[in-house]
């Protein structure tokens, strides 16, 4: 049957709209934490304490990048299982993440405490004067590894529950802790390299003690649970992950390669220029990541849950309302590219000058770009797509930056690397789109095309209905049309008429009770899939959270007159599932 | 729905309601039920042409059977169909309303 009507596209539009402040903020953060400790660090400590602090970023690279891993691995499965209703490997996941990351970090605290204490640094600096400032720096920040790892780990399930503002919390307290310790540690007490670290050590015990408030004290559905714990899923978890955190050697290897051209062709003074102009895109960047941390999350779900109208609509929502919202922020920063550039250089004379002007008037065009790219990995990375990612993962990466600005760098000199950028995002996407003819055969004329997705991923069009209803004459229209569909798909009539009850039962509560609760427009998105002899029904709302079950639980068992509808559902199914997801409420019934 | 025939002889009223008891039909058809039942001694609801009830239909029920039992009157319901039984059931109906 085909699907008479859905606003599964508005609500996926209006979550996704509204989950972005945060995740940008979020994401933001970590570029404003860095532009507080290169402030203390220039203007307090000195030139060594900032080689040191620039000798311990490969470190920090590293040890970002199993963090990293690990908290992608685990937010693609978690969400995959949660949209299975994979109760007991989502707990798994949870715990042997945090299991991992503890694990981790007690290796990598251990080395850098050895490496601190016995001054075996050597082969970071041969410089007298850096090495102590580093071996400080790095007992300061052993202090940190802990929490730095388990608190980047807690967001992807607070996420997962809706509970995304506590992460924020955490990060804006973190900021400002950031900011007064730094004050503290260096400014006041002259603490040094040693101060610098510890700031931002204990900055991360705040941030993760904000977040772990929610963990230790039960308000979370997760648990860790160390008994029940299947250790192989824990090499699932760096796999997927990995090719996000590969992202990070690749970037760091592209780095390297440019800075080497620029220097080779133009000359130290283009480096300068290149860094200034990415160092204020950097916080514009946010915006990007922000963009696929909300839809990383949908697709991993709607992947978990076989579900290819979500799938296809967040794509749709990201082209049709991200695309078009960083094309309006790139035009402000190309109309700023001079204000940008005056910040770090004064004299329009100097050639650094509008080679950093130029920086700001292309380098933006690669980011709506960078958009589509990284939502198409992200759906590879969920869908199992591995060659893709891994191909996209060194192409975006290091080879066509590299080899385009190597091409072009002997005619358009410095503009080569910022071209050379918006080629790479052209690149990346003739990569999806050739990816996508290969496998089908020809020209994708549409979404799922596009993103091929499989012919046996979900029910066949047949099997399901994808409806939304605003009012109770709809949903009673859709529980007829519900009971027709069993029977049209020869399920018994028993099954037939406890599907239609269901529906009107529960969609019924949501339009009665749900939609009044506030003054906002809402709609329900109902999706009924024939599995084997089965019916599964899933109804998906926006209004305020209501969980069924503990409704139902609130009344006398022996009173058949209140809520006799949910009563009712919960005795006539075989399983009923009610989950908030990022705000939604997800009821899933099997009867 | 399609409408409910209601016949009285003497004080025994028989309401026949067609269809389905849903949250749409259910109100309509409790308007003109509670407009008929005063004055009956008992009143059989003949459900053989219904063929689906929600919580909304039960509630029309439970509603009546408040009434006729204040007026000391009876109600049963018959050739209730088995997909219906089986919600009856469930939800403890059978335990206040007489079913046969």
């Amino acid at each position: 049957m085909k699907a008479v009507r859905t606003d599964n596209a508005k609500i996926l539009t209006k979550l996704m709209l509204r989950l972005l402040p945060i995740q940008v903020l979020l994401a933001a953060v970590g570029g404003v934490n860095g532009m507080v400790s290169s402030y203390f660090a220039s203007n307090y400590v000195g030139i060594s304490a900032m080689s040191a602090v620039g000798l311990y970023n490969p470190v920090n690279t590293l040890i970002g990048a199993v963090s990293t891993m690990l908290a992608g691995g685990s937010a693609i499965l978690c969400g995959k299982y949660m949209g299975r209703n994979e109760q007991d490997r989502m707990q798994n996941v949870f715990s042997l993440n945090l299991l991992i990351a503890a694990l981790f970090s007690g290796l990598f605290t251990a080395l850098l405490l050895v490496f601190g204490l016995f001054d075996l640094t050597g082969f970071f600096t041969g410089d007298e004067a850096v090495r102590p400032l580093l071996n400080q720096y790095m007992i300061g920040q052993a202090v940190g590894l802990f929490p730095f790892m388990l608190g980047n780990q807690l967001p992807v399930y607070l996420s997962l529950e809706n509970r995304q503002n506590r992460t924020m919390t955490a990060s804006l307290i973190y900021l400002g802790a950031n900011l007064v310790l730094n004050w503290l540690f260096v400014q006041v007490l002259r603490m040094e390299a040693f101060g610098l670290a510890l700031a931002s050590s204990a900055g991360f015990w705040i941030f993760l003690a904000v977040q772990a408030q929610v963990f230790l004290g039960g308000k979370s559905h997760y648990k860790f649970q160390f008994r029940k714990l299947r250790w192989p899923e824990g090499m699932q978890i760096a796999l997927v992950g990995l090719p996000g955190a590969a992202s990070n050697g690749y970037q760091a290897v592209r780095s390297m390669i440019v800075n080497n051209l620029l220097q080779v062709f133009i000359g130290s003074v283009a480096i300068s220029a290149f860094t200034a102009s990415d160092s204020v895109l950097r916080i514009f960047w946010s915006i990007p990541a922000g963009m696929l941390a909300v839809s990383r999350i949908m697709i991993s779900l709607s992947v978990g849950e076989e579900d290819r109208q979500t799938l296809t609509d967040v794509m749709r929502v990201m082209f049709r309302r991200y695309i078009p919202l960083m094309c309006g922020v790139c035009a402000v920063i190309i109309l700023c590219a001079e204000p940008f550039t005056r910040i770090f250089f004064h004299d329009p004379a100097d050639p650094v000058y509008m080679m950093t002007v130029w920086g700001f008037r292309i380098l933006p065009l690669c980011m709506p770009l960078s958009i589509v790219c990284m939502h198409f990995t992200c759906y590879a990375q969920a869908s199992g797509k591995q060659g893709l990612v891994n191909l996209l993962a060194v192409l975006d990466g290091v080879v066509f930056v590299a080899g385009f600005t190597a091409l072009l760098i002997p005619s358009l000199k410095m503009n080569s690397v910022y071209i050379a950028n918006v080629l790479n995002g052209i690149g990346c996407i003739l990569v999806i789109v050739g990816y996508s003819c290969l496998k089908r055969k020809h020209i994708p004329r549409n979404m799922e095309e596009l993103m091929v997705i499989p012919k046996d991923f979900g029910a066949e069009a047949d099997a399901r209905i994808d409806i939304s209803v605003q009012s109770v004459d709809e949903v009673v229209n859709v529980a007829r049309q519900v009971r027709d569909f069993c029977r049209r798909r020869g399920i018994d009539e028993r099954r037939a008429y406890l599907s239609g009850l269901c529906l009107e039962e529960m969609a019924g509560n949501i339009v009665e009770h749900g939609f009044t609760k506030d003054q906002k427009p809402h709609s329900i998105d109902i999706r009924v899939v024939q599995k084997n002899d089965g019916v599964i029904l899933r109804i998906r709302d926006d209004c305020v959270p209501f969980d069924p079950g503990e409704r139902k639980e609130m009344f006398d068992p022996e009173d058949i007159v209140k809520n006799a509808g949910i009563r009712m559902v919960y005795k006539i199914a075989r399983d009923v599932d009610y989950q908030n997801i990022l705000g939604l409420n997800v009821l899933t019934i099997k009867i | 729905m399609s409408e409910t025939v209601f016949e009285l002889n003497g004080s025994t009223l028989t309401v026949k309601p067609v269809g389905a008891l849903d949250s749409i039909t259910s109100p309509v058809f409790e308007e003109e039920f509670c407009r008929k039942m005063p004055g009956a001694g008992k009143i059989i609801v003949d459900l053989e042409k219904v063929d689906y009830i929600s919580s909304a239909g039960l509630r029309v029920f439970l509603a009546a059977e408040q009434y006729v039992e204040k007026q000391n009157a009876e109600m049963k319901l018959i050739h209730v169909n088995e997909n219906i039984m089986e919600v009856f059931e469930l939800v403890g109906f059978l335990d206040v309303i007489s079913v046969e």
